[in-house]
């Protein structure tokens, strides 16, 4: 009987000993992963890529951030010669939500203090998207405590932190066999990720009821893009808001979510809005109803070039 | 129209929900640690009083403003129950009567006004402001067990206790927030013996076990499922079948592990404090009908409602139209007791219903095939769940029409899109938590079994340290931790 008791007491003192060990040892891994640089920003290989872009030594007069609304849409080289202003586009996705635009913005505010003008260049729906559950969107050090705190009661899962680990590891194992360029396929004519073939110019996608906006924005999200922007007046830079193209239909199918949009963003003191959509039909649209398809590119950027220039500070 | 109270929405706006996770994991190990070596200086009455004012710390963490609540509260029934045991006749019946309208209308008052204002605005279109008045954490539950304790002591049957005694029965820290429901005549007499103050490291490493398993059901489980169910139920717009019942599915099985953990945490403490709770679930998604179903599910609030509602109702004893008019009344004030809305009444009287078919298809002999039985219960009991998830009737209809292929039946890509920004994984990823969550609801043995079979070895400890490692993982990340659901009742 003392013996059984015995053994009772030593596998408790087992249990809590390797819990204790197992779990000080993970975060040893963890803070050697933050430490050593490999952080888990490095997740998602087009983070890298602009990360990459971000330490370039080019001046930067206008920085533009934001979804894939704005990687297709635009062409950063072709932006500057219009506007007469040095250009860098850091175009994510839009499952960063906002807080990646930010997340970015202030790492290159970071490096390029000549910075004067950010623009945030989103998607429609963008306002209505929860925190992405990536690392760089909602973990990563740089991402300021509002964005935390909307990602928390978004319910954000941990697997981000796993996916981080699992990333440093990965990460690691590259590095053993020399394959340190992790470059994704980018288009070579708009410098952003390739687009599917199937399009809506060539008939490979179409519109459904499924694709109109009919929920609310957030405006807790808003309200976050103003402390940035008043972050940024702090510093003399000026924070412009602009949406990224959308199919035409989809804005005349979303008329609720686009009138609550606008009132939200009325109500922001330090953003400087765009007071109007981009409406794009079908034939110019590509693998998705807020992609202009790649043969447009050029011409959408010197229409929003044309229309940011008097927004944008000299 | 449902009135959430101020606790639902912080917990839904902030880390609170995580904090209280997290204080309560280290509560229960320095009550344990502090309990014990009290004791073992032979200090019992100290030792009381540690496990009471921590209960109380805890319960005060969240707004201290509301300790004064619950110290009046178990205060006066203490005395009410204390004069009423002396005195007889008349005026027993009075103070009985008059102690439960004083706890019901408490509950009454910071749980229903809102929604008694907004029905009879909604009905009236009177435009009467609601109060927004913020409902203390877990005055549902200390409200029960102590409307069982004075009528109890009306009976005859809840005999004298010291007054810290009682303190600890109403607001013993590990079952406070969520129960399970437990009763003074199991309680009292455990927090008075001699047994229960001297360490029993088998009752630390069963109890060790019952918390890692606990803690792993709610944080593992339960917390990865609740952001599909809730990104379902956010956009119940566009819900196609297979995504809808996929939804109501997740939310089935959150449920269940969020309250099944937190039950299980709850006796694993106490374990370790040699203070055996009640069992609270036994595999309810394997019942066979409903009336099984609840024999499984929240046993001790089913306790409750049969021996302090149904039971003083009339119960069985009168003719079969009363029984059924008993069950479903029962039911419908079950469904009122978890939250102020009528998708909660609905919920309650579909399940009244249910037993009000159960009991007079089983009257006239007749049986169903087990495997049938089971399918027709859990598929009740799923759907019956979205009404007690849904924010409003509308919204559940949604999810309903989406369950039903009226919005289609495949994925949109703006759907997967938004759906991996929400979840990061994809609404085929969200298969990596159910699949394992409906195996062990379906197929693992519970955590009752488990406890039987634990033993010091190798396999437990191993169990206990994987399950432990693996909360503390989730937990090292609050942004994933979601409230303990039933923590808003």
């Amino acid at each position: 009987m003392i013996m059984r008791v015995d053994r009772y007491k030593r596998h408790s003192f087992y249990a809590l000993f390797w819990t204790v060990g197992l779990f000080a040892l993970f975060k040893l891994l963890l803070f050697a992963n933050y430490a050593s640089g490999f952080r888990m920003v490095q997740q998602d290989a087009l983070v890298r890529y602009q990360l990459e872009r971000i330490a370039l030594p080019d001046p930067v007069h206008t920085l533009l951030v934001g979804d894939s609304s704005l990687g297709n849409a635009v062409s950063a080289p072709l932006f500057s010669a219009v506007t007469g202003r040095p250009a860098l586009s850091l175009a994510l996705t839009g499952s960063f939500g906002v807080q990646g635009s930010v997340n970015m913005a202030l790492r290159a505010m970071q490096h390029h203090p000549e910075i004067r003008n950010v623009v945030f260049f989103q998607t429609l729906d963008i306002f209505q998207r929860r925190s992405g559950t990536w690392p760089y969107a909602t973990v990563d050090p740089w991402c300021p405590q509002t964005w935390r705190s909307i990602a928390v009661s978004d319910g954000v899962t941990a697997i981000d932190v796993l996916a981080g680990y699992l990333q440093f590891v990965t990460d690691l194992g590259h590095l053993r066999h020399g394959m340190t360029d992790m470059t994704p396929e980018l288009s070579a004519g708009t410098l952003y990720t390739e687009q599917a073939d199937s399009r809506f110019n060539n008939g490979g996608r179409t519109l459904g009821v499924k694709n109109w906006i009919t929920g609310t924005p957030r405006e807790r999200v808003v309200q976050a893009l103003d402390e940035f922007a008043a972050y940024c007046a702090a510093r003399g830079v000026r924070c412009i808001f602009v949406f990224g193209p959308m199919h035409e239909e989809v804005i005349a199918h979303s008329a609720g979510y686009v009138r609550e949009v606008w009132r939200l963003l009325n109500k922001t003191r330090h953003l400087t809005v765009v007071p109007e959509l981009f409406p794009l039909s079908a034939d110019r649209l590509g693998d998705s109803e807020d992609h202009v398809a790649p043969e447009f590119q050029a011409e959408t950027t010197r229409q929003y070039a044309r229309r940011l220039e008097e927004f944008l500070l000299p | 129209m449902r009135q959430q109270s101020y606790l639902f929405s912080c917990l839904k706006s902030s880390s609170y929900d995580f904090q209280y996770l997290s204080v309560y994991v280290r509560l229960s190990a320095l009550v344990v640690c502090g309990f014990f070596l009290l004791c073992k200086h032979r200090l019992p009455r100290a030792a009381a009083l540690w496990l009471l004012g921590a209960s109380l710390v805890y319960y005060g963490w969240w707004n201290p403003a509301y300790l004064l609540l619950i110290v009046c509260s178990l205060t006066g029934n203490y005395l009410l129950a204390a004069v009423m045991v002396s005195a007889s006749g008349t005026l027993r019946r009075m103070l009985l009567a008059g102690g439960v309208a004083a706890n019901i209308g408490l509950l009454g008052y910071y749980k229903y006004t809102d929604f008694v204002i907004g029905s009879y605005n909604a009905l009236t279109g009177a435009a009467v402001p609601l109060q927004h008045i913020v409902l203390p954490l877990a005055i549902s539950f200390f409200t029960f067990q102590q409307v069982a304790y004075l009528v109890d002591c009306h009976r005859g049957r809840a005999g004298t206790h010291g007054f810290v005694d009682y303190a600890l029965f109403v607001c013993f820290f590990p079952q406070l927030i969520a129960g399970p429901i437990v009763h003074h005549a199991e309680m009292m007499p455990q927090f008075a013996s001699l047994r229960s103050r001297v360490v029993q490291w088998q009752n630390i490493y069963t109890g060790l076990f019952l918390f890692s398993l606990g803690l792993f059901k709610k944080v593992v489980l339960a917390d990865n499922l609740a952001v599909f169910a809730g990104y379902g139920f956010d956009s119940a717009d566009t819900l196609s079948m297979g995504v809808a019942w996929g939804t109501s599915l997740a939310y089935t099985m959150q449920l269940y592990f969020d309250f099944s953990g937190y039950t299980d945490m709850a006796l694993g403490a106490s374990q370790m404090l040699n203070i055996r709770l009640p069992d609270n679930f036994i595999s309810p998604y394997r019942a066979v009908n409903i009336q099984d179903f609840w024999r499984r599910w929240h046993i001790t609030l089913s306790r409750w409602l049969r021996d302090y509602l149904y039971i003083p109702l009339g119960g069985s004893r009168r003719s079969e139209s009363r029984t059924l008019v008993n069950l479903v009344f029962t039911f419908l004030l079950g469904g009122l007791w978890h939250g102020a809305g009528w998708t909660f009444v609905a919920w309650g009287a579909a399940h009244g219903a249910a037993m009000a078919v159960h009991r007079v298809w089983s009257a006239g002999g007749r049986r169903m095939p087990a495997l049938a039985g089971w399918a027709c219960t859990f598929l009740f009991v799923n759907l019956a769940w979205v009404l007690f998830r849904a924010e409003s009737f509308a919204d559940a209809l949604k999810v309903y029409e989406g369950m039903a292929g009226l919005h289609g039946f495949g994925m949109t890509r703006t759907f997967k899109d938004m759906f991996e920004a929400a979840t990061g994984v994809g609404p085929y990823g969200q298969l990596q938590f159910l699949l394992p969550a409906c195996l062990a609801a379906f197929v693992f043995p519970n955590s009752r079994t488990l406890r039987g079979l634990v033993s010091p070895g190798m396999f437990w400890t191993a169990w206990i340290v994987i399950c432990l490692f693996c909360s503390l993982y989730f937990m090292a990340d609050a942004a994933h931790v979601s409230e303990f659901i039933y923590f808003r009742f």
